[in-house]
């Protein structure tokens, strides 16, 4: 039941449109259609790599190369492997 | 030292590997061939039919420009670690899309949307905020165009051709077969860009690898160059104030990215959501070869490269240039060259997408068919390619490098509307307009009041305005020598905007606009049942009923 008054939720119940006749009798889904649990592994690669202070470092070295620069470019192995996992886990759905 | 005569080799190289992919370009409007490439979505999207490889090629040979090969390693070279942070970005910006994106190409699928401002138009209900986003893309994306032309300058530079006609005439060709081709065109030359970027990177990785001492020396030498100049900006690691800025420049050109039409026209002309994040999983792998020529940069340094003519663009090439043989290099120009001519064709499609769909369509000629739509997108690619060779002949580089640093700003200040809008249609229209704008005028005046400092100190300022992108905290009143990325902080002042209106619109009873997407759309997939284009229904005016019966019908797979 609506109160009075502009209504301000967040987000919004009154989905399609507001102040618009409802879609009838249509389940209530509170989650997106592609929402996965596995999305939350993807946090992973979007914080590591903006967090300086575990990569702003000169040791070890890699070849000679210091941490700093490898070890930032392993993050991208980091990446491309969460994101295959996510991928193999939610593409059957 | 830059002389023709030197380089016949090298240039004949480039003359060849140029003229290949002129035939691939033209020979692209035979492959694969549709029914008819008089359609936007043949000429601009490919036919929405990109499978896996073609995809990745694409993709690739879209995001990773010859600009950012050639300055980027640049920059590595005059600052060390904070000229890194495109390795960052270049990893956070997967998982972001890889989410976002597919939800991205699921709603286009369903209703046939070729632009970010259809989508903005259908979600908000909002003609003049799809117009604001149309018009910030198509701004936000010239002057990346000429910055491509500033990577193939490079190039030709450090052979010895004259600046201007053989630009001219690249680009020329580059134009007519993108004019004949569409999207096919760079999506079949991106194969061999990418070729001849791995071969590049291979060789740069084997001359590094076979000599005396290693990494270890050549990080000494930039180690020394650093410590030489009394700017504390530069170094091998980042120092504590410039961390901040290292950060927001990195997550801030990720979203901008995201948001760049050029991207999102490479993403819907894939044929299947699983297409696109399989190719999210592979795409960081690509981060790599960046990452290796960022380190070149480095190597530049300890053979002490001289920039050819002053221009701090030729570093790489010229490194090219004194440590391959010349058909080897010749090859390694050709990666620049190429790498040039295919993001520089998907932006200006891109951009001709925008200007056909939500400019001409909605506002000239509402009544224009398919065909006629594929025409304006045509002239409109040679138009804007004309456009970026004019500005950069005639104005300078710098111009074209201050436009694109400021284009940056700009097309992040869509981000509420185009990829907050994926998730919720929460914000208020008009809330989003006044973001938007809010987002735009701050970003600007911040972009205005950072001067760039050189001379031999580094502490002479060369510039008064548009120096670069890290913004002083001291302006706040802080006590630090932190600086922050402006695009964040223009981000910021407009979301805050956008929230604050949107509850105040709605008391007032402004009304909302009508979302014509419906929840499933963002999770729809090629060949579902539940997908009809809707294309007409969006396009030709609003329909007098809103669709209300459920998109699905009972029994059928919901995704």
């Amino acid at each position: 039941v609506k109160a009075s008054g502009p209504d301000l939720r967040w987000p919004d119940p009154n989905w399609p449109a507001p102040g618009r006749p409802q879609p009838p009798a249509r389940p209530v889904r509170e989650r997106s259609p592609d929402a996965s649990a596995w999305h939350w592994l993807l946090w992973l690669p979007i914080i590591v790599p903006l967090l300086p202070f575990l990569y702003n470092r000169s040791g070890p070295e890699l070849a000679g190369l210091p941490f700093y620069y490898w070890g930032q470019l392993a993050l991208a192995l980091l990446s491309a492997g969460v994101l295959a996992i996510v991928h193999m886990a939610t593409k059957d759905r | 030292m830059a002389n023709l005569a030197d380089h016949k080799i090298e240039f004949w190289m480039l003359f060849a590997m140029l003229g290949l992919v002129t035939v691939i370009g033209f020979a692209a409007a035979r492959w694969r061939p549709p029914q008819t490439i008089h359609s936007l979505e043949e000429w601009g999207l490919g036919g929405r039919a990109f499978g896996n490889w073609v995809t990745f090629f694409l993709l690739s040979g879209d995001l990773y420009t010859a600009y950012t090969f050639v300055a980027v390693p640049t920059l590595v070279f005059g600052v060390g670690a904070a000229g890194f942070f495109p390795a960052p970005f270049l990893v956070i910006v997967y998982p972001l899309f890889f989410v976002a994106l597919s939800r991205f190409w699921s709603v286009s699928h369903v209703h046939g949307f070729v632009t970010s401002a259809e989508f903005v138009r259908a979600r908000f209900g909002s003609r003049a905020l799809s117009l604001c986003v149309a018009l910030t893309g198509i701004l936000a994306t010239m002057p990346y165009i000429a910055l491509q032309l500033v990577g193939i300058e490079s190039v030709f530079r450090v052979i010895g051709l004259p600046s201007g006609w053989p630009l001219a005439v690249a680009f020329g060709v580059l134009a007519m077969y993108t004019y004949n081709s569409g999207l096919r065109a760079p999506a079949l030359i991106s194969i061999v860009k990418d070729s001849l970027i791995l071969w590049t990177v291979l060789m740069a990785l084997l001359v590094v690898a076979t000599r005396l001492g290693g990494w270890s020396l050549i990080m000494h030498a930039a180690q020394e160059k650093f410590a030489a100049t009394p700017t504390k900006s530069d170094g091998l690691l980042l120092n504590p104030g410039s961390q901040l800025n290292y950060v927001t420049l990195a997550l801030g050109s990720a979203m901008a990215l995201f948001l760049y039409p050029h991207t999102l026209t490479g993403v819907l002309a894939a044929r299947n959501r699983s297409t696109l994040r399989r190719n999210m999983a592979a795409m960081p792998l690509y981060t790599l070869t960046l990452g290796v020529l960022m380190l070149v940069g480095f190597v530049a340094i300890s053979d002490g490269v001289i920039p050819v003519g002053g221009d701090h663009n030729t570093i790489i090439p010229r490194w090219f240039d004194m440590n391959l043989p010349g058909w080897m290099a010749g090859l390694a120009f050709a990666a620049i060259g190429v790498g040039a001519m295919v993001p520089a064709a998907i932006m200006s499609i891109a951009a001709a997408n925008l200007f056909t769909r939500d400019i001409y369509r909605e506002y000239i000629r509402p009544q224009a068919t398919a065909h006629e739509e594929a025409r304006v997108g045509k002239i409109v690619s040679l138009t804007v390619k004309l456009g970026a060779l004019l500005a950069l002949l005639a104005l300078n580089t710098q111009f074209a490098i201050d436009l694109q640093l400021i284009g940056g700003v700009l097309i992040m200040q869509t981000f509420p509307a185009v990829a907050l809008g994926l998730y919720t249609r929460w914000f208020h229209r008009w809330a989003l307009i006044a973001g938007l704008g809010a987002g735009l005028l701050t970003g600007l005046v911040m972009l205005f009041q950072i001067p760039q400092y050189g001379g031999p100190k580094g502490t002479t300022v060369v510039r008064a305005h548009f120096g670069g992108s890290a913004w002083p905290l001291s302006h706040l009143g802080l006590h630090t020598t932190s600086t922050i990325y402006v695009g964040i902080v223009a981000l910021a002042v407009n979301l805050v905007l956008a929230v604050a209106l949107t509850p105040v619109l709605r008391t007032l009873g402004v009304p909302d606009g009508i979302d014509r997407t419906a929840r499933t759309d963002y999770a729809a997939d090629e060949g579902d049942q539940r997908v009809r284009r809707m294309t007409e229904e969006i396009i030709d005016g609003a329909p007098a009923e809103p669709r209300l019966e459920p998109l699905h019908r009972a029994g059928d797979r919901v995704l």
